[in-house]
């Protein structure tokens, strides 16, 4: 684009319109969220194999779990390596890579993630808590 | 969020993720907002047209490949929202008789030259205010070239008029808008 585009094309919309747009995109991106996360439980159950069936099975919630420390958890996964880093590095991986692989490393944080110990985690938080990961997550 | 490129934020709006999507909103909805108004003049339309943006941004990101490109992905699609919109409303029918004679546009202002006398104007908001009372040929047509770096061939394409309708509409345009903008200069000096 031109140098004068920014200089006579932007212009900030109202207030009214910005709630209006925000109220809209809502929906779609709870959507969005219902359908990372079943991608991430299919892509998951699928890859670890058997070996790791029981925590598929508490990723889909048909296996009971103790909730142990879920809240300590939410805790420590708040910052960089929170939800979202695992949800986009789990479906950045191959299959085979997330089969070998009992730990990894985000390239942001370099914090060593376990990946069964992320999976319990995931399997035992509950909605709320699943939603308090993502605010956590966007308000850092 | 801030530090994320936008691709990375679209990356995580397909995962539902309203911080990133509050993030990439606030970096690109004057541009959405601005260029649909600049095309259609009229805000409440133009508010239209971004909102719809903004969801089809949502909608896609699940499937995003484009890299580096969201700004201009963005830009294009509120552009054709709002020619679309002004299609719809027939404002975008140019009359042969409203053609000039001439097979060129021969106001001899090129491109960079007239950028530059819209830069000297001060006030963009005088800027502003006289391209939105253009005629809605003439305004689309002179928000497309200036901004676009489009030809007149493709602008007819985007407006689905003749090329000639394209160079006889910006001609009248940049007319009325050096005209406009030296008056507002030469009150502007006078006040000063």
């Amino acid at each position: 684009m031109s140098r004068i585009h920014d200089e006579f094309l932007s212009d900030e919309p109202s207030r009214a319109a910005n709630e209006r747009i925000s109220a809209a995109v809502g929906p779609l991106l709870a959507a969005n969220r219902q359908s990372a996360r079943r991608s991430l439980l299919a892509r998951l159950s699928l890859a670890l194999g058997s070996a790791l069936a029981v925590a598929a099975g508490i990723l889909v919630g048909r296996v009971e779990t103790p909730r142990r420390g879920s809240d300590d958890r939410l805790a420590h996964h708040s910052g960089d390596d929170d939800l979202f880093e695992l949800v986009l590095l789990a479906e950045s991986m191959a299959p085979a890579e997330l089969d070998s692989v009992a730990s990894v490393s985000t390239t942001e944080s370099s914090v060593d993630i376990e990946l069964l110990d992320h999976l319990d985690w995931l399997g035992a938080v509950g909605d709320d808590e699943w939603n308090r990961a993502l605010q956590s997550q966007e308000n850092s | 969020m801030k530090n994320r490129s936008d691709d990375e934020l679209i990356a995580l709006i397909g995962t539902g993720s309203t911080g990133a999507f509050n993030e990439l909103f606030v970096r690109h909805r004057a541009l959405v907002f601005g260029y649909a108004f600049r095309i259609l003049g009229d805000r409440a339309r133009a508010e239209d047209v971004a909102q719809e943006t903004w969801i089809r941004l949502v909608k896609i990101s699940t499937a995003w490949t484009a890299q580096g490109g969201a700004r201009s992905w963005l830009a294009t699609v509120a552009r054709r929202l709002a020619i679309a919109s002004l299609r719809a409303e027939r404002r975008l029918e140019y009359h042969p008789a409203d053609e000039l004679d001439q097979s060129e546009d021969t106001s001899g202002l090129s491109r960079e030259t007239f950028e530059d006398v819209l830069l000297a104007q001060e006030s963009r908001e005088v800027v502003k205010a006289a391209i939105a009372a253009l005629p809605d040929v003439g305004r689309t047509a002179i928000t497309l070239w200036l901004t676009e770096d489009l030809s007149y061939s493709d602008i007819a394409r985007e407006l689905s008029i003749s090329e000639s309708a394209v160079k006889s509409a910006l001609f009248r345009a940049k007319e009325r808008l050096v005209r406009e903008l030296s008056d507002s200069n030469l009150r502007q000096g006078r006040r000063s």
